[in-house]
């Protein structure tokens, strides 16, 4: 049984089809790597596993348990278990007025996932583990575009999801920030996380993926190693998407 | 006679600096439930308030003083809702000030609210921050820190807005200062007046200024 399985997930925005029977699995310890062009569904997807939107249709089910079922919709007064699933967003949305330690701290101080000292220590190894032991005191405004995204990174770890999701993390940085923060996902990968990168980084998404996901037109247009997908992309928007 | 001056326009400085107090007191929070509620999904609520807030900003303060203040004895018959002599002058020219300023202060309060990005709000609700969780912890000080300008404004009028009570018999600064005009013949005391309201606000002014340093470590 795959650890992570999302069946037939669809979402309308008015009467714009922006995400139609997504399908899914994927293993514990793997990455996805989702590709496409804009406007293909890409971060409406993730938004909705994230439960930042909910989805008109499908069912999300992690590690045998339920999380979403659309057609059950008295779920709806309900909030899902939000912190299954981690997201790292593209303009990293750090707390401007709690420095590195205090971002990365208090969501599970709020919910009280520890006594102070053990969560302190803790969010000191995660940002210790993102490179940024020497900025913990800092405040996000003193920090680079990629040393943001690290404790971004950090902070998502902290509330220790199941599945860590991060939506073009390293759009908003120049080359190489970019290269930073793609090393603290590696990283990540060697520890076994199961992930989920949307990205616009091709080399990226070939080298460092289990599974690549191709969506387009806001369904899954292909899947399938990355081997697979990059070597003999078999549909004609795949091979276009890819020559660009 | 400067002495004279100086004590009973002290006198009157206590008055407009009760009215001032009274009014933030108040207006500070009140103004916040009002805020939400021009922002609430319930459409009869959010209309509601909405209209008191026109009502209120569209006309002028001394109209709604002399309403609040006369309105309730014309319409009960002359029963004194406001009991009489100063307190009950104060109680009613602060109960006019207070929804007055509220409904300002609230237009401040959704601004503020509404500007802050909404990545901040969906960054809490991804870490399972809770609705209020997410308020109080990430966008409160926020806020704050947005309408600390537009808000020292608001406070800075309204210290000479309380000069506006005396409509209902407050004896308040300018009040003081104008008496002896019409007593003496004197035009002075009523630049030293002026003194007291540029002092008291340049140094809330002074405040406010150190306020925003206090705040500039992030951004």
């Amino acid at each position: 049984m795959p650890y992570l399985e999302i069946t037939g997930l669809g979402k309308r925005f008015g009467s714009a089809d922006v995400l139609h029977d997504v399908s899914l699995t994927l293993n514990q310890g793997q990455i996805l790597s989702l590709i496409g062009p804009s406007g293909g569904g890409k971060t409406t997807f993730l938004r909705c596993l994230t439960f930042l939107e909910t989805a008109d249709r499908g069912i999300i089910r992690l590690n045998g348990e339920t999380l979403f079922d659309a057609a059950q919709k008295k779920a709806k007064g309900k909030r899902p278990r939000q912190q299954a699933f981690g997201l790292v967003f593209q303009a990293f949305h750090l707390f401007p007025q709690y420095t590195v330690l205090e971002n990365v701290a208090l969501a599970p101080a709020l919910a009280k996932k520890g006594t102070k000292e053990a969560l302190r220590a803790k969010a000191l190894t995660l940002i210790e583990k993102v490179g940024l032991a020497d900025k913990a005191d800092s405040y996000p405004n003193t920090l680079s575009g990629g040393q943001q995204q690290r404790a971004a990174i950090a902070r998502a770890l902290a509330m220790e999801p199941d599945v860590l999701c991060f939506d073009e993390p390293t759009s908003a940085l120049d080359p190489l920030l970019t290269k930073e923060v793609l090393n603290v996902i590696r990283l990540l990968r060697e520890e076994g996380r199961t992930m989920i990168v949307v990205t616009h980084e091709m080399t990226f998404a070939r080298e460092a993926s289990d599974q690549v996901a191709f969506l387009f037109g806001g369904t899954v247009a292909e899947l399938g190693t990355p081997k697979e997908i990059f070597e003999t992309p078999r549909t004609e928007a795949l091979q276009r998407f890819l020559q660009q | 006679m400067l002495r004279e001056v100086l004590l009973s326009l002290l006198g009157g400085f206590d008055q407009s600096l009760q009215l001032f107090c009274y009014t933030l007191m108040g207006a500070l929070p009140l103004g916040l439930l009002i805020a939400f509620g021009s922002m609430t999904r319930l459409r009869p609520l959010r209309e509601a308030v909405r209209g008191l807030v026109w009502v209120v900003r569209g006309t002028p303060l001394m109209l709604q003083l002399i309403v609040i203040y006369y309105g309730p004895g014309l319409l009960a018959n002359g029963a004194h809702l406001w009991g009489g002599g100063g307190t009950g002058r104060m109680a009613a020219a602060a109960t006019a000030f207070i929804i007055n300023y509220a409904c300002y202060f609230s237009e401040i309060y959704r601004g503020g609210i509404e500007s802050i990005p909404r990545g901040q709000r969906e960054a809490g609700q991804v870490l399972g921050m809770t609705r209020s969780q997410i308020f109080f912890r990430v966008q409160l000080l926020q806020v704050y820190k947005r309408i600390l300008p537009p808000m020292g404004n608001e406070i800075i009028t309204l210290v000479k807005d309380t000069c506006l009570a005396r409509i209902i018999a407050i004896y308040e600064l300018t009040y003081a200062g104008q008496a002896y005009i019409k007593s003496h013949g004197l035009i002075w005391p009523l630049l030293l007046t002026g003194v007291f309201y540029l002092l008291f606000s340049g140094i809330l002014s002074w405040l406010l200024r150190r306020e925003e340093q206090r705040l500039s470590y992030f951004e």
